[in-house]
């Protein structure tokens, strides 16, 4: 076959393509994803927070209506949250007696590792963020990731450098979850469009709108007690196996700066 | 010259693919920027400039995605090769109707192959809010080809008949 230069130039780019596909698909591509973690990664991460600034002041601007309705709330769960707080230090203090009484070792805090958000999912129906720490940090497969006190996703792959993070918002994320007010049990997975759902609820089980929903811990990697959201409604019905429940999430994904990486006890 | 002007603006707008415009994400959908660039670029330029900007452009963003490795790659060759097509056949490039086409087309291929991956694991469609998505994202997508035009047009502008075919 008697190809034109430049016939023949663009069947090289073309193999190319498709021999890096390949190699990607393979997970062979590492000093490719090297040259990236060390030299777009880096840039990203001012991008990355020219539009989080962006996306923030002009949610602001929009905002400002309801600023004082919304203090109002804020300040009445503030109140709340201190008697929680308050009422959850004497029982640590007791569960500590306890266990030292029985022998037991103190419950102690999660290790975590701080990452800077450098990525963002380039699509509008895939949720994923990229951050700017990997295998190096020990991070590692299926661990928690958590943000301003609430999970927001899992180490879906971790790198040497870099790690991508599925949020709890992507239709793919599932999670054993339960009710922490009635001990209540499900999977907690991602809707398309946005959302969560905690599916799987057993038909003799109580969830109620304004239950807090946490992880379970069944699993092992995900530790037990991370907050996921609170519960606003609840579908039942009497000819469906399981109830479903809609759970609102405070993630914010335009506003993800920093992720911490729960790494275990 | 040209080619680094051509080169630096690429890596402008796939940093704004993967990071700034998912950050902001207006109207709630992220724009297909890369893929009006790489049209656009094809129209303008040459074929092969075309595809080396969609392979380069395609692996980093593939890099970045948690979608199927490859999606962003191919759809993004898929259209550079499209744009040497429409050369070959003589189309007159001259108006916008060409580029509106192809980046109309491109954004509906890749929103079937995005959510096709997700046949297996969706239970229930919102169609409604879906397709309401498709077309914000399509009009950006537009808005976003119209802008990027006369870019295109000065780094990319190339010799337009043997460096334009295929085949």
């Amino acid at each position: 076959m008697n190809l034109s230069r430049t016939n023949r130039r663009i069947l090289i780019v073309v193999a190319v393509g498709g021999l890096l596909v390949m190699l990607g698909t393979l997970g062979k591509l590492g000093p490719v994803r090297w040259l990236y973690d060390h030299t777009l990664v880096p840039i990203g991460q001012g991008f990355n927070g020219l539009g989080s600034n962006t996306s923030e002041a002009l949610a602001n601007v929009g905002g400002v209506r309801n600023l004082a309705r919304e203090n109002v709330r804020l300040e009445r769960e503030n109140a709340e949250l201190r008697k929680k707080i308050a009422a959850d230090a004497e029982t640590r203090r007791d569960n500590e007696l306890l266990r030292k009484q029985l022998g037991l070792e103190v419950a102690g805090t999660y290790r975590e590792v701080a990452a800077e958000v450098v990525a963002f999912q380039p699509d509008s129906y895939r949720q994923f963020v990229t951050i700017n720490k990997g295998k190096k940090a020990g991070i590692a497969n299926g661990m928690a990731v958590v943000s301003e006190g609430v999970l927001i996703g899992t180490i879906a792959d971790a790198q040497a450098s870099t790690s991508r993070i599925i949020l709890v918002t992507d239709p793919e994320f599932k999670l054993t979850a339960k009710d922490q007010e009635t001990g209540a049990t499900g999977i907690i997975r991602g809707q398309l469009g946005s959302g969560l759902v905690l599916d799987k609820i057993g038909q003799t089980d109580e969830v109620k709108p304004g239950d807090t929903v946490t992880t379970s811990g069944l699993g092992g990697i995900v530790p037990p007690g991370l907050l996921i959201g609170k519960v606003e409604s609840v579908n039942t019905r009497a000819n469906v196996v399981f109830q479903v429940a809609q759970v609102e999430t405070s993630l914010k994904v335009s506003r993800l700066r920093f992720a911490y990486v729960v790494l275990g006890l | 010259m040209r080619r680094i002007a051509l080169i630096l603006s690429s890596l402008v707008i796939v940093m704004m693919q993967i990071s700034l415009l998912p950050a902001l994400k207006p109207l709630g959908v992220v724009p297909n920027i890369a893929l009006a660039w790489v049209v656009l670029v094809g129209l303008e330029g040459t074929a092969s400039s075309a595809l080396a900007v969609a392979v380069a452009s395609g692996i980093i963003i593939d890099l970045a995605s948690g979608a199927n490795f490859g999606l962003w790659t191919g759809t993004l060759v898929l259209a550079a090769l499209a744009g040497g097509v429409v050369h070959r056949a003589g189309i007159e490039l001259t108006g916008w109707l060409v580029a509106g086409v192809m980046v109309a087309v491109g954004t509906l291929l890749m929103t079937i192959i995005t959510l096709g991956g997700l046949v297996d694991t969706v239970g229930e469609w919102p169609a409604g809010a879906m397709v309401g998505r498709f077309m914000t994202e399509l009009m950006l997508n537009l808005l976003l080809t119209a802008g990027l035009r006369r870019a295109a047009r000065m780094v990319a502008a190339g010799p337009r008949t043997s460096e334009a075919t295929i085949g």
